[in-house]
């Protein structure tokens, strides 16, 4: 290593001080911290302000969610699955809930379809504002947050207001969801939807075109490309490195192949790139819920199944892939044709990309951006730990 | 600047593209063929659209992996999901496989004996994969051969058996291990009336 | 986007536009934010309309619904005494409960707040005005459309009225295997059908089975308490169907036709395989059974699976009693019957027909030969209305013609006929003799006149509207004037109107208004307005026996006043077949008790046990609490007082543990299994015989404690060998570490 300069070269009272040994200290961040998204620890070594090794621990939000399912009926699962993931709770649901519908072979009217494909958007668009607010956290822009967590409450509004609950929605059922659109409530989307679109140029003025962002995040947590799918990257991580890959499109399900939507990419792959990728996403996501509710068609929203104390699920398994916010995320269902699951794994995004590829770009950055890194990256505890 | 720096911290100088990644989408048969052909392995078929499945013995796997990578182009590593067969005294280890190319899965399913549960790492090919055979490693007790880092990383504190395996029953061992705390009320007395704080009515008037 | 890549510095400065702007966040608690439509907030339960049906208990996927008895409901007829008690602590706010709640009784407010500092007030009893008693608007509520549960049945094939009105043959064709899994995966298990049913069979049990396609389990729980499943499965008056839950919003489940289904699916050679009693050894005693019905052959198969040699009298020609003679072919076909009744007496029951107790045999060459006499003869004379004509001997009793017609005996069919009465049995005769008229003159002419208007016939609804279909004619709210005669012919009967039936105390007290008179055409008239007993085989035991009104005085056991003689069946309690099933049951119990000189309290219920076990606490914290009291006082004592302190609130907790299992319906649901075996006081008498502390020394109150203790553990390993279930095991189990300490404590 180079020559370090330290404000107070304390050699002459420290003999040694610059040996290795006195150079790398250790220093823990989490799992209780601002700086982290949701509860994780990061253990790093830094020799002066940089980053030379880096490892993550997580286990802080382990509740057990595969055992449990186990353990439980199949519709008693529909009430834990959503709490995997805590920002954004929905692909949960629906991957389950698709998963037993490919095992049992149950058929979901297209209406039911087109309510799952606009709750999933819904919260891709909550998920997305609440990183914007974590991430300007890191830099301390804290107006940003203010914002975005305030407007995303609008859409906890709707989602209250169609599913019954603000953040864990327990909406999805197998066979389609729960409830039917209340009255009005596609004009009342349209009203967020269009209040969200007015304020991005808000946010644009405010934290995307910010200098102070620019400064901070251009060249940080630079993913390199050639690595990237070695790596495991998926979503918008990926889409930053320059790849046109998305398992809406790619792996179709639900009704997205009916609705039309880009999929941006940029070539920077750095913690500015991903930022601006979702801040795209969600100018996409507003014209996906847009179209869903032109072209929603009337129907039934549950294909009947028969008492759900007793259903089976025939043995066979599944592997149901989606896009959350963050990423590619799957569940693996395993029946035996019993009344419960005999396994199901669940694979979130992050456990790429919040463990070994936070681990790989953390050493070389300065301390000052790693939290910055953790948030650009949208690693989600909650789904490390299950 | 640091992008720089960084590259040369990581130097790794394999190309991380197979070829075979390249050109335009097959479709599953040809596909399976592919695999046919890259690995002598014929037991591969297709489940449902872009889903194709097959067997694998466990010794052969990680040849199958990296033949899969190289000459079949597929280039993610999806998961590696793990099933506890009591009855049947297996482990089954499933490796779900994604292509870019040609956008279809491919899972390929090996069992192991739950006695010597053991497997080759997959790791040198994908990075992911250090981290999904440490968690199956907590949570199922499987040694992954050549994996450099076996710690565990949620459970950081446990020494009980590997509880995700079928015979370790939650409820029995808390029972064995806890003492729970009695906190039920006086069913009859909530009935009658409930219980109230010495506040009133034993809520906030909202 | 990035006009410049640097960004703006200035731009960020028209955030300030938002300065007083009214902002988004609201100060609770001034505000107040009332939650949307369909908020999942906090429960209500409409207690009247819940059923106690522990459905919502049983999917909640965190356990924190209880059903806890309330003082004041009492259990009846599709009700228990349950009610939900909900754990907020555990509750996660899903709303499955609600969504599967058998009578919508269960319901979610738009409350959501409960701000406490006492635990305890987190446990909520919801009624109906919610925790707070405030009345707060509706919140989540269960909707039709998205309805978790099967409300309809699956529909049960039968012949067409064309197909049935002139043969005997069954009309109701029976469930195909998908039609029973489906119908029986509507069952909910809630139990309500187990506490309506008179012998207590255990229906949830053998629907699960039938759902789970293992027909011979079944088959085994119906055995348990029912030795004639065929039979019930075929013409049971199904109280479990009255009391289905899922009959309170919808169709009840099928019950009697599963019931059929399974038991039609076993071959006969495979019956003994269902039989799950342990056989207990007796000294060969012998018993006889007069009468050879439903009452009769099911206390056989009891007593004969009990080791005793049994013999049943029987005075028609075969045995079957009113299920043969009464019941009509196309409601119960004899093979059917005789598939049942052939198991029994292939057990090694001894069966005599065409012998009549009374004139063949007297009951005192009974009462010397047997060591125990169970009479159930049934009702098998009609009543008659007495009105005049009823002497012409064209007018028959319907219980007569239905022996005859399984007889195979002629009687006249004429061409023009009236019955009398509106029962199940005038339908049995009504439609009898209809298909009989069919089949002679290619039309039927028959009416039914009843006193009872058409919405309170007692007959069942699905038998009336069939017999319309066949063909009769219906003419409630009539009664009987006269039967007009001309020349010695029956020319036809003459009604009144019929106002009422039964006064305001609900007694049977007809009213007729005389002006209003018709005439119903008709050759031949029968009676069905009721049946009686023929008691006259009693001899000389009918003054001596002990009567309550009009039927013989019996104990809970079906025990008259002559100790060797049980009454059992119609003519002591029903009439019903599941009600002679049940009664004959109990009486094989009371037999054997007497026979073995056993007291009647033996212990069969494991609620008994653990009362047992609950009431010996108690008296165990009485003790040491005394003890306690002694050794304080004294001195020298000091030490022994602090470790019998530490004893009792172990004591207390095991106590407040075995009341918690008392009160569980958990355990209750869990422990409806059958015991192994049959428990007797006597098995616990290491706890009876203990001997009272002595409060003189130290020495001996601990060691008296300690044997008390011991005596404590042997209690609780019994209870544990005794019991299957989990949640009873693991309670015991921490009751058995604790007493593991208690000995520490003394030693």
């Amino acid at each position: 290593m180079s020559e370090l300069v330290t404000a107070n070269d304390g050699s002459s009272l420290m003999p040694g001080a610059k040996s290795l040994e006195n150079r790398e200290y250790n220093l823990f961040i989490g799992p209780n911290h601002p700086g982290v998204e949701g509860n994780f620890a990061l253990k790093l070594t830094l020799e002066g302000d940089t980053i030379v090794k880096a490892k993550t621990e997580a286990g802080f939000l382990h509740r057990g969610f595969e055992k449990l399912m186990e353990e439980r009926l199949f519709i008693q699962n529909i009430a834990i699955v959503c709490r995997i993931c805590v920002p954004d709770p929905d692909p949960n649901e629906e991957n389950y809930a698709r998963a037993i519908e490919a095992l049992a072979d149950i058929e979901v009217p297209r209406r039911a379809q087109f309510i799952r494909v606009l709750v999933l958007e819904l919260s891709r668009l909550a998920s997305h504002l609440f990183t914007f607010g974590g991430h300007a956290g890191t830099i301390g822009l804290y107006t940003m947050p203010n914002w975005s967590i305030s407007d995303r409450d609008r859409i906890l509004d709707l989602f209250e207001e169609l599913t019954g609950g603000r953040v864990y929605h327990i909406y999805n059922m197998p066979g389609g969801v729960r409830r039917d659109f209340p009255a009005g409530f596609a004009s009342r989307v349209r009203d967020v939807l269009d209040y969200i679109e007015g304020r991005l140029p808000d946010y644009d003025n405010l934290f995307f075109n910010n200098r102070i962002l620019r400064k901070r995040a251009v060249g940080i947590g630079v993913l390199p490309r050639e690595r990237a799918m070695e790596w495991g990257t998926t979503g918008p991580n990926l889409r930053a490195a320059g790849f046109a890959h998305d398992v809406r499109k790619d792996d179709s399900y639900e009704v997205y192949n009916e609705l039309e939507f880009d999929i941006p990419t940029l070539k920077d792959s750095d913690a500015y790139s991903r930022l601006m990728i979702r801040r795209k996403e969600v100018v996409q996501t507003i014209g996906i819920i847009r179209q869903v509710l032109d072209k929603i068609p009337e129907g039934p929203v549950w294909n009947k199944q028969p008492n759900p104390l007793k259903w089976r699920v025939p043995a066979g398994d599944v592997y149901v892939r989606s896009e959350s916010s963050k990423g590619e995320y799957a569940y693996y269902m395993v029946s035996d044709g019993g009344v419960r699951p005999y396994r199901v794994h669940v694979r979130g995004a992050s456990v790429t990309h919040g463990v070994h590829i936070l681990e790989n770009l953390l050493v070389g950055t300065r301390i000052e951006d790693a939290s910055q890194l953790m948030f650009s990256l949208d690693a989600c505890p909650p789904e490390v730990d299950r | 600047m640091i992008a720089d720096n960084y590259l040369a911290h990581t130097a790794d100088p394999r190309v991380r593209k197979p070829e075979a990644a390249t050109g335009s989408p097959r479709i599953e048969e040809e596909i399976i063929k592919a695999i046919q052909d890259a690995t002598g392995n014929e037991s591969f078929s297709l489940k449902a659209p872009r889903r194709i499945e097959g067997p694998v013995d466990s010794d052969r796997l990680h040849t199958l992996a990296s033949l899969i990578w190289s000459r079949v182009g597929f280039q993610h590593l999806s998961a590696i999901s793990c099933v506890d067969w009591l009855a049947e005294d297996e482990f089954e280890l499933v490796y779900h496989f994604w292509s870019y190319r040609d956008f279809c899965l491919v899972s390929a399913k090996t069992r192991i004996p739950r006695e010597t549960a053991s497997m080759p790492t997959v790791s040198d090919l994908w990075q992911p994969a250090l981290f999904f055979e440490r968690d199956i490693h907590e949570m199922f007790g499987v040694v992954f051969e050549g994996n450099p880092d076996l710690e565990k990383y949620i459970l950081s504190d446990w020494d009980g058996p590997p509880p995700m395996r079928k015979d370790f029953i939650t409820r029995e061992f808390a029972h064995d291990h806890f003492h729970f705390r009695d906190y039920e009320p006086d069913w009859d007395e909530l009935v009658k009336g409930g219980y109230h704080s010495n506040r009133g009515e034993g809520g906030t008037d909202v | 986007m990035a006009e410049n890549k640097l960004g703006s510095v200035l731009k960020p400065f028209l955030a300030l536009k938002t300065l007083g702007e009214k902002p988004d966040t609201i100060h609770v608690p001034s505000e107040y934010r009332e939650a949307c439509d369909r908020y999942r907030g906090f429960h209500v339960n409409d207690l009247d309309k819940c059923i106690g049906c522990g459905t919502c208990a049983e999917i909640c996927d965190n356990d924190a619904i209880r059903m806890v008895p309330v003082v004041g409901r009492e259990a009846e007829l599709g009700k228990t005494e349950y009610r939900p008690v909900i754990d907020y602590g555990r509750c996660c706010w899903c709303a499955l409960c609600v969504d599967i709640c058998t009578t919508n009784s269960l319901n979610m407010t738009r409350e959501y707040t409960h701000i406490d500092e006492e635990t305890n007030s987190f446990f909520i009893f919801p009624d109906e005005n919610g925790i707070h008693n405030k009345k707060f608007p509706k919140g989540w509520q269960a909707n039709k459309d998205i309805n978790f549960l099967d409300l309809e049945r699956v529909p049960m094939e039968a012949l067409g009225p064309e197909q049935r009105d002139s043969s005997f043959v069954e009309i109701v064709k029976g469930f195909t295997k998908q039609q029973a899994q489906l119908e029986a995966s509507r069952c909910v298990a809630c139990g309500l059908c187990t506490a309506a049913c008179p012998a207590g069979m255990n229906i949830p049990e053998y629907i699960d089975a039938i759902w789970r396609d293992d027909i011979p389990e079944a088959g085994r729980q119906m055995y348990k308490t029912n030795p004639l499943p065929d039979v019930c499965g075929r013409i049971c008056t199904h109280n479990c169907e009255t009391a289905c839950s899922m009959g309170v919003r919808g169709e009840a489940i099928s019950i009697r036709w599963l019931k059929r289904y399974a038991m039609d699916a076993i071959p006969s050679e495979e019956y003994k395989t269902l039989i799950n009693q342990r056989v207990v050894e007796s000294e060969g005693r012998s018993i006889a059974i007069v009468g050879a019905g439903p009452a009769g052959l099911s206390a056989a198969y009891y007593l004969v699976l009990m080791g005793y040699k049994v013999t049943l009298f029987e005075s028609y020609p075969e045995a079957g009693g009113m299920m043969r003679y009464g019941i009509p072919e196309y409601r119960l076909p004899y093979d059917i019957l005789d598939k049942d009744i052939d198991f029994i007496i292939s057990l090694g029951v001894e069966l005599k027909t065409n012998t009549r107790v009374g004139t063949d045999v007297t009951l005192e060459s009974l009462h010397s030969s047997y060591d125990s006499v169970l009479i159930a003869t049934g009702l098998h004379q009609g009543r008659s209305t007495g009105v005049p004509g009823t002497d012409n001997p064209m007018v028959f009793q319907s219980i007569d013609l239905l022996a005859k017609i399984t007889k195979k005996e002629e009687f006249p069919v004429e061409e023009k006929m009236v019955v009398i009465g509106g029962g199940n049995v005038a339908l049995d005769i009504a439609r009898s003799l209809a298909r009989k008229q069919k089949a002679k003159y290619g039309k039927v002419n028959l009416i039914v006149t009843s006193l009872e208007s058409r919405d309170i016939m007692p007959a069942d609804e699905e038998e009336i509207v069939e017999g319309m279909e066949e063909g009769i004619e219906f003419h409630p709210g009539r009664g009987p004037e006269e039967i007009v005669i001309k020349n010695n012919k029956i020319v036809g009967l003459k009604t009144s109107k019929c106002t009422r039936v039964f006064d305001e105390e609900g007694r049977f007290s007809p009213e007729f208004d005389k002006d209003d008179i018709e005439l119903y055409e008709g050759v031949m008239v029968v009676e069905s307005i009721g049946q009686a007993p023929d008691m006259s085989y009693l001899g000389t035991f009918a003054d001596s026996i002990e009567y309550d009104g009009r039927r013989i005085k019996v104990d809970e056991y079906y025990q008259s006043s002559e100790n060797w003689l049980f009454v059992i069946g119609d003519i002591i309690k029903g009439p019903d077949v599941i009600t002679g099933i049940a009664t004959g049951h109990t009486a094989a119990q009371g037999v054997d008790n007497f026979l073995r000189h056993i007291e009647a309290d033996g212990i069969t219920k494991i609620d008994d046990i653990l009362r047992i076990a609950y009431s010996y606490q108690k008296d165990q914290l009485a003790q040491i609490t005394q003890a306690e009291e002694t050794a304080s006082g004294k001195p020298e004592l000091e030490e022994l007082a602090g470790k019998l302190d530490t004893l009792k609130n172990q004591e207390l907790s095991s106590l407040e543990i075995l009341d918690a299992l008392l009160v569980n319906p958990d355990t209750r649901i869990h422990l409806r299994q059958e015991l192994p075996r049959e428990i007797l006081k006597d098995d616990f008498a290491y706890i009876t015989n203990l001997e009272s502390l002595d409060m003189s020394s130290g020495d001996t109150i601990s060691s008296g404690v300690i044997s008390r203790l011991s005596a404590a553990y042997a209690l609780y390993n019994d209870l544990i060998q005794l019991t299957r279930s989990k949640e009873l095991k693991f309670s015991l189990e921490i009751l058995r570490g604790r007493n593991d300490q208690s000995r520490k404590v003394f030693s």
